[in-house]
């Protein structure tokens, strides 16, 4: 009802510039009609009459403030926020050529401004639900696209807001969707392992105490070194023995640091002390091995 | 590549939502990876697996970088494992149906020391047996071929030792003793021991 009020009162913001350019346009009557008796669909479709009949129409900031409006209602209401709305979009933009014109013209009262950018910051929000439902490997290409769109929605709503948490989040469940593509077809997906190590590397650049990132690096190089080993064929040369050993040591090497700072970070973590006393022994470091596994058993202990 | 060794037990990332309206429900997503059932207790079991593959291969290719002298070697080709179950089995698996020249390679594992016997051409011994590698030698020194698991095992009757340099496995060679045994061995043996004596 609140809302329906302001929308009201804007069209009547609207109107009072029409009729003061001595330019009178029903269509406008008409999209408020239809908009207080909450039908968006035609709202729209008298309002964008207007935009193109009433040539004062589109140059005002509050009639692309209110097209933003309807819009953003057609895509929470009609659409029941499908991801593939077009409304999203076209409220986005509405509301984003609102806050330019009003740039030049400064008509927008404050409250205006403030609506815009809240309606902004909760399309860029949707998105970024979107993105957490269609991170998966069949769906994660839309998530990638949806995420960008989120920031660069967001952003436009809170210039100054610091998007890092939202990023290593972001940043680490896509790394984890591209292990899964590798796991599931190692030859296929060859390219996404390093996209992963990519993602989780940022994380670490933006975070060198986040968890995620450290643990599943360090698995990842571990599985590295294991994998070469694993593919040695029986027939493999010795001096390929030897060579493919040193690649799968320096995998393992490279895993210990990671690994190390995750146990740094949560040292109550079973998995992770699992995951050094298996580096070490593959390490053939047979000492620290068993230093972990002492670790881990008193941790059981305490757990149990 | 990683589906065996289950060292697959990912952090779950999770990606939540900012709130910013009241109409903006919190999600958070659970990257849900694969997890692998009792996968702490086979990690480290499954890291000494490889560990014994590429003790299991190297030996693989002693054997076919080894000549031995016509008289030690009639029949099958003896190939013992005193001590590690892990390379028994890769070795099994490593030179079940393989030939080095006319002989047939036969994997044997043994249980104690008592049953090596002067049949056995190449006997492993692991790092816990090593106290006993002495008497072994002893006993069939003249025929067999003993590879050592612990540094300055040369020196008691090891032909080759596996040591540990720079975390990678690597081997010696007793040079000497193998001449003793009218044993040749390849130029590249000798070539990547990074020991011989």
């Amino acid at each position: 009802m609140k809302r329906l009020a302001y929308i009201a009162f804007l069209f009547s913001l609207v109107f009072q510039s029409n009729i003061k350019g001595q330019q009178f346009c029903t269509y406008q009557y008409k999209a408020l009609d239809a908009y207080i008796a909450k039908d968006y669909l035609t709202a729209e479709k008298y309002l964008d009459t207007a935009f193109s009949k009433c040539d004062q129409v589109p140059q005002k900031a509050y009639s692309w403030h209110i097209k933003g409006f309807i819009e953003k209602d057609i895509y929470r209401i009609i659409d029941k926020k499908d991801y593939n709305s077009k409304y999203r979009e076209k409220a986005i933009e509405s509301i984003l050529k609102s806050l330019a014109l009003d740039s030049v013209e400064q008509d927008l009262e404050e409250k205006a401004v403030q609506q815009n950018r809240q309606v902004l910051a909760y399309l860029g929000s949707t998105y970024l639900n979107d993105v957490a439902s269609l991170m998966d490997t069949i769906n994660f290409k839309k998530a990638i696209a949806f995420y960008s769109k989120y920031k660069t929605t967001y952003r436009a709503a809170k210039p100054n807001f610091n998007f890092n948490e939202q990023e290593i989040q972001y940043n680490n469940s896509l790394a984890g969707i591209y292990e899964e593509k590798f796991d599931n077809n190692p030859v296929l997906y060859s390219d996404y392992i390093d996209k992963s190590v990519d993602l989780y590397m940022q994380s670490l650049a933006m975070d060198s105490l986040n968890y995620s990132a450290n643990y599943n690096l360090g698995i990842i190089y571990h599985n590295h070194g294991v994998s070469v080993i694993k593919n040695m064929d029986n027939e493999i040369s010795l001096e390929a023995l030897v060579n493919s050993q040193e690649t799968a040591v320096e995998y393992f090497t490279k895993a210990l640091p990671f690994l190390k700072k995750a146990y740094y970070i949560k040292p109550d973590v079973e998995n992770n002390l699992t995951a050094l006393a298996a580096v070490y022994i593959s390490l053939h470091d047979y000492e620290k091995s068993n230093m972990y596994l002492e670790q881990l058993n008193k941790l059981k202990q305490t757990n149990d | 590549m990683i589906d065996i060794f289950c060292i697959k037990v990912r952090n779950p990332n999770t990606l939540s939502i900012v709130k910013v309206f009241a109409v903006v429900k919190l999600l958070v997503f659970l990257a849900v990876l694969p997890i692998c059932v009792g996968a702490q207790s086979t990690q480290t079991e499954e890291a000494k697996k490889y560990v014994a593959k590429q003790k299991g291969l190297y030996i693989y290719q002693f054997l076919k970088n080894i000549e031995w002298p016509k008289e030690l070697l009639t029949g099958d080709l003896v190939v013992g494992v005193y001590g590690d179950e892990n390379v028994f089995q890769q070795l099994s698996s490593t030179c079940s149906g393989k030939f080095i020249g006319n002989h047939k390679i036969k994997v044997i594992r043994y249980i104690s020391a008592t049953e090596v016997t002067k049949e056995c051409h190449l006997l492993y011994v692991s790092e816990n047996k090593s106290s006993q590698l002495a008497t072994i030698h002893k006993k069939n020194g003249a025929n067999t071929i003993i590879i050592g698991n612990k540094t300055g095992l040369l020196s008691s009757g090891a032909i080759i030792n596996f040591i540990i340099k720079a975390n990678k496995l690597a081997f010696e060679i007793n040079k000497t003793a193998a001449d003793k045994l009218k044993l040749t061995f390849s130029q590249l043996l000798i070539k990547l021991a990074v020991n011989v004596i």
